[in-house]
């Protein structure tokens, strides 16, 4: 009967060790710190900023039309503006921009044709191509609104613009 | 040692307990590609969002204690299915038999609150990582399946593929459950208690 008390004594004592050890260990390691000891703050701060980076994507400040270099082609009545994308700090694809104008109830719609790739911090011109019966760089075109839709790691964010002009 | 008074089931359970920790994750979800990473066991637990990995020293060290509890549960078992005579096999026999299925009903229950936590408290904590949101879908299936959640921030519309898998450890989990159960009442028949106490 003392073999088998003994043995169950430090069977217990064994479970006892495998539960409270790696508890002691680990806040002994971390200076008793509790908040170091339950999660690894640096990843879990980059991580965190990476998403918020990405959720403020929505204000897209970082998209400029340039007005000045949009075209019009009379033959085909085809008109461009090049969108300028810059200072994003990661990589993400830029799916689709579409882009509606209208003046005195006509209505333009500018869109990409395919998406592009941006890389972190990259300056990229994109350039939006619609079809329009005059020029639309002359007349007073009003923005009627626009969607863009970007694409990060598998999530999509399809972000509705407002005054684009 | 007589073959005929060998606990098989005991001895295949043994083995299956040593080799639970290195079948790999049990849980696994995946939303978007690689957005956010998650897969689970009671001997491991790896998270990644936005590619950046995210670990907790105090669950890391609890698993690796899990694996090592695991380790020599299951040696306890083998020899006591061996041995199933001996005035030690009772008490070892009892240490390791029941943890797959612990481990199993704990994942389980994990599994069930954890998703529930999600499809019902992540939405107001994304509201105030992101000032507003609205959440369209979020519906997130508790075992296995895929769904596509999708949210209304502002003016942008967030959508996110998730997957939801079991993986293969799970069932070699389930599997070493059922057999330690088989392999308890095998042991009660080969080794009475008032035997293995009369033979210490």
């Amino acid at each position: 009967m003392k073999k088998e008390s003994a043995l169950g004594l430090g069977l217990r004592l064994l479970g006892l060790a495998l539960s409270l050890g790696p508890l002691l260990i680990a806040f002994s390691m971390h200076n008793w710190n509790i908040q170091e000891t339950l999660i690894d703050t640096g990843g879990a701060g980059s991580a965190i900023g990476n998403v918020q980076n990405f959720l403020n994507m929505r204000n897209m400040g970082n998209l400029r039309p340039i007005q000045e270099n949009a075209t019009y082609d009379p033959a085909t009545q085809t008109a461009t503006l090049p969108l300028e994308i810059s200072g994003i700090p990661f990589s993400l694809t830029v799916k689709e921009i579409s882009i509606t104008f209208t003046k005195n109830g006509e209505k333009m719609i500018l869109s990409t044709s395919s998406p592009t790739q941006i890389l972190p911090n990259e300056n990229k011109i994109i350039v939006l191509t619609g079809k329009c019966s005059s020029d639309p760089r002359q007349g007073n075109w009003q923005s009627g609104g626009g969607e863009i839709t970007i694409e990060k790691l598998g999530i999509e964010i399809k972000i509705s613009m407002e005054g684009t002009r | 040692m007589k073959l005929a008074e060998i606990n098989y089931l005991g001895a295949g359970l043994g083995v299956l307990m040593l080799l639970l920790p290195f079948l790999g994750p049990w849980w696994i979800v995946e939303v978007g590609d690689r957005a956010f990473h998650f897969e689970t066991s009671p001997f491991e637990l790896n998270v990644r969002l936005a590619e950046m990995p995210l670990e907790s020293p105090l669950i890391g060290l609890f698993l690796l204690a899990t694996k090592i509890s695991f380790l020599i549960g299951g040696t306890f078992v083998l020899l006591a299915s061996i041995f199933p005579r001996s005035w030690w096999a009772r008490k070892l026999f009892r240490f390791g038999v029941m943890k797959p299925l612990w481990s199993v009903v704990g994942l389980v229950i994990t599994i069930v609150v954890g998703t529930f936590l999600v499809n019902n408290v992540l939405p107001n904590f994304l509201s105030s990582m992101a000032g507003s949101s609205v959440v369209q879908s979020l519906n997130i299936p508790y075992f296995q399946g895929g769904t596509v959640a999708t949210f209304q921030i502002g003016p942008a519309t967030i959508t996110a593929p998730v997957k939801i898998f079991l993986g293969r450890g799970f069932w070699a989990g389930v599997v070493a459950s059922a057999i330690g159960i088989g392999a308890r009442v095998y042991q009660k028949k080969l080794a009475p208690k008032e035997e293995a106490t009369a033979k210490k």
